[in-house]
């Protein structure tokens, strides 16, 4: 099961509190293993 | 060309949809993706309408808030759920610095507050209101609680301010914050055996909402201020004297650039618009069915064809 807690978006888990702080080196290779990876869930 | 060849062509060209006419860059459509399973799917979804339609798409993870000053600088070509109350202030950021705009709302509304399973109302037929909630209470008290109600929270980092709402509206409530989201999905579970009352921290949509019925209680109306300035709401004491906003939007956003490069894929974003039951079953099929979210866009996909397919042409 994987893990709730990352799946309430009024809550971001990742939010710095400065979205301003953005940079254009954001992963751009991510394929669907990130997605698990994201959400935390195990098959 | 010949004739034969001519009539063929117009022929085939006569049963295509008017989108196949516009010419979409070969270039991927970037689409990001957050940490929760409707807006995985959701977007998962979106980029296999886009394939299905010729167009390449490439998916990438990023921030839920910087995400916005990636598609105003065209680094992604949209995003697919744009929460009014989680992501506003972001989003109207980047509109005002330009580069991306609104690509339409959904058909769903967005909102985070006290809720209960409907069983909750048989015992408390007097529910959705906050009073009658309040006059109720002892229904929902536990060991735990004593002879006060108990209500469900987050867990204490989400900072949902349940405390400060009991101790506005003078409530008869004791609040217990959750250890995590799986918690609150848990005592809801566990309740749901016996159909004890329960009240408990929740938000839409999610998955919830396609596994338990129920309902927001409603508290008094969210007024701006209401979380800054004591005098504004019904206590003039207290802060958070009032629910959260019920009707929050969810809205898409699109890069500029988008239109242009790729008009037909563009086109398509702005006819798509989802329900909130609809966006709960997608987040059912990974929460609860346990689907990667790629399978769980083809079972959406392949069980909802009459809704897309009047998008794609």
């Amino acid at each position: 099961m994987q893990d709730y807690a990352l799946e309430n978006p009024f809550t971001p888990v990742s939010y710095s509190g400065d979205w301003t702080a953005y940079s254009a080196d954001i992963s751009y290779n991510n394929s669907g293993e990130n997605f698990r990876s994201t959400t935390g869930r195990k098959r | 060309m010949n004739k034969f060849t001519t009539s063929l062509t117009a022929g085939v060209m006569a049963m295509m949809p008017l989108a196949a006419f516009a010419e979409d860059s070969s270039d991927p459509i970037v689409i990001p993706v957050h940490n929760w399973s409707s807006q995985i799917v959701m977007s998962n979804v979106v980029g296999q309408i886009f394939e299905s339609m010729g167009s390449n798409v490439e998916y990438v993870t990023t921030d839920s808030q910087a995400v916005y000053e990636s598609v105003r600088m065209g680094d992604v070509t949209l995003e697919m759920e744009v929460w009014e109350g989680a992501f506003g202030a972001s989003y109207r950021a980047a509109l005002e610095k330009g580069g991306l705009h609104d690509a339409g709302d959904h058909n769903a509304v967005t909102r985070e507050d006290w809720w209960y399973p409907m069983w909750t109302k048989d015992a408390c037929p007097g529910l959705p209101s906050w009073e009658a909630l309040n006059d109720c209470a002892a229904l929902f008290a536990t060991a735990e609680t004593g002879d006060k109600g108990r209500y469900l929270d987050g867990p204490v980092d989400w900072l949902k301010h349940g405390q400060e709402r009991v101790a506005a509206l003078d409530m008869n409530f004791t609040v217990v914050n959750a250890g995590s989201a799986a918690a609150l999905w848990a005592a809801i579970g566990s309740a749901e055996a016996e159909k004890t009352p329960i009240v408990v921290f929740n938000w839409t949509p999610n998955f919830a909402e396609a596994v338990w019925p129920g309902e927001f209680v409603e508290f008094p109306e969210w007024e701006e201020g209401c979380d800054k300035d004591p005098a504004v709401g019904v206590n003039p004491d207290a802060l958070y004297d009032c629910g959260n906003p019920a009707k929050g939007y969810l809205k898409k956003a699109a890069w500029d650039g988008m239109k242009d490069k790729w008009p037909a894929a563009y086109e398509t974003l702005t006819k798509i618009s989802f329900t909130n039951p609809q966006i709960a079953e997608m987040a059912k099929f990974v929460d609860i069915d346990e689907m990667e979210p790629e399978e769980a866009a083809e079972a959406w996909l392949e069980a909802n064809k009459d809704i897309w397919s009047g998008w794609t042409n």
